[in-house]
């Protein structure tokens, strides 16, 4: 089977084994619909785990967007990120404004599963900086992200 | 003779605990729901919390927050000053924790106290807010 994906490159018959194993980890979701259009450049065997974090943000963002996941990649966080690594990145199908209110609203069920989500988008940047922050700002907190970590007696 | 609270009024060191709480915000939102309620904060404390958040960010202590909105940034490109993104970014974070754990805010007297945002004066924490959205609109 092959199918193109967002960046232009073919399939392979890892994404087609990989989503044969989809229903079994989350019965809810289309396994087709995700990988004959989605380029993932991570490992699939840890896909099997129900914890991957991947997979996990994965599945939270994609309910959020209505499907609109075309990648999902993973990176250990560097101090102070690392006391709530890993960072998962998201990208979404979709312009800055809307992929920042998905952000916002898959955070609150992000919290406490052990990794930090980000987002990225395929379409415009149509946010302003300080919009970006207010965004962000939400997210993080919604995620129970410390903005900073302070002495106790402070 | 029994004594009924009829609210809970945080304190600028409970609100900052809460916010820089490094445990889940589930774990938050539990405390916030066994203490007795309402909750309510008044704009004085959420200014002071404003402040001493911001000068420990701009300090250099451990920010995992502000690290993660810096590395984000990279994706709209532009960048404020630090003061400002500081800013922005606590005053959204404050709001939001806010709303989402449903505290009330007063109003209150503002003590003549002097309360510095980095070089900022601030008196309450809505009006400085408030200032720096009109100043950015060329208003003030």
């Amino acid at each position: 089977m092959q199918a193109q994906s967002v960046s232009g490159e073919s399939t392979t018959d890892s994404m087609v084994i990989s989503a044969r194993l989809i229903p079994v980890l989350s019965p809810t979701l289309k396994p087709f619909v995700l990988f004959t259009s989605v380029s993932l450049s991570y490992d699939m065997v840890d896909m099997v785990s129900t914890v991957d974090p991947r997979f996990e943000a994965y599945r939270i963002m994609n309910e959020v967007s209505g499907r609109r996941v075309v990648n999902v990649e993973m990176e250990p966080a560097e101090p102070p990120l690392d006391r709530l690594e890993p960072l998962v990145t998201v990208t979404v199908d979709a312009d800055a404004r809307e992929a920042l209110e998905m952000y916002v609203k898959a955070a609150q069920e992000v919290c406490g599963k052990g990794f930090i989500l980000d987002v990225a988008w395929t379409g415009k940047t149509d946010v302003s900086t300080e919009e970006f922050i207010r965004y962000v700002a939400r997210a993080h907190t919604r995620m129970g992200i410390p903005p900073v970590i302070l002495d106790v007696d402070q | 003779m029994s004594l009924v609270a009829s609210g809970l009024y945080l304190d600028t060191s409970v609100v900052i605990s809460l916010i820089a709480s490094e445990s889940c915000h589930r774990d938050v939102k539990k405390f916030m729901e066994e203490a007795p309620k309402p909750h309510y904060v008044s704009t004085w404390t959420l200014a002071e919390a404003l402040g001493v958040l911001s000068k420990g960010i701009k300090s250099g202590k451990s920010a995992p927050g502000y690290q993660l909105l810096r590395k984000q940034m990279v994706r709209v490109g532009s960048y404020l000053s630090q003061s400002e993104e500081v800013f922005n970014y606590l005053t959204e974070r404050l709001s939001e924790w806010i709303a989402i754990n449903g505290i009330e805010v007063c109003d209150d007297l503002v003590n003549n106290a002097e309360l510095k945002v980095g070089s900022r004066s601030v008196k309450t924490f809505w009006v400085i807010r408030n200032a720096c959205r009109s100043w950015r609109l060329g208003l003030a």
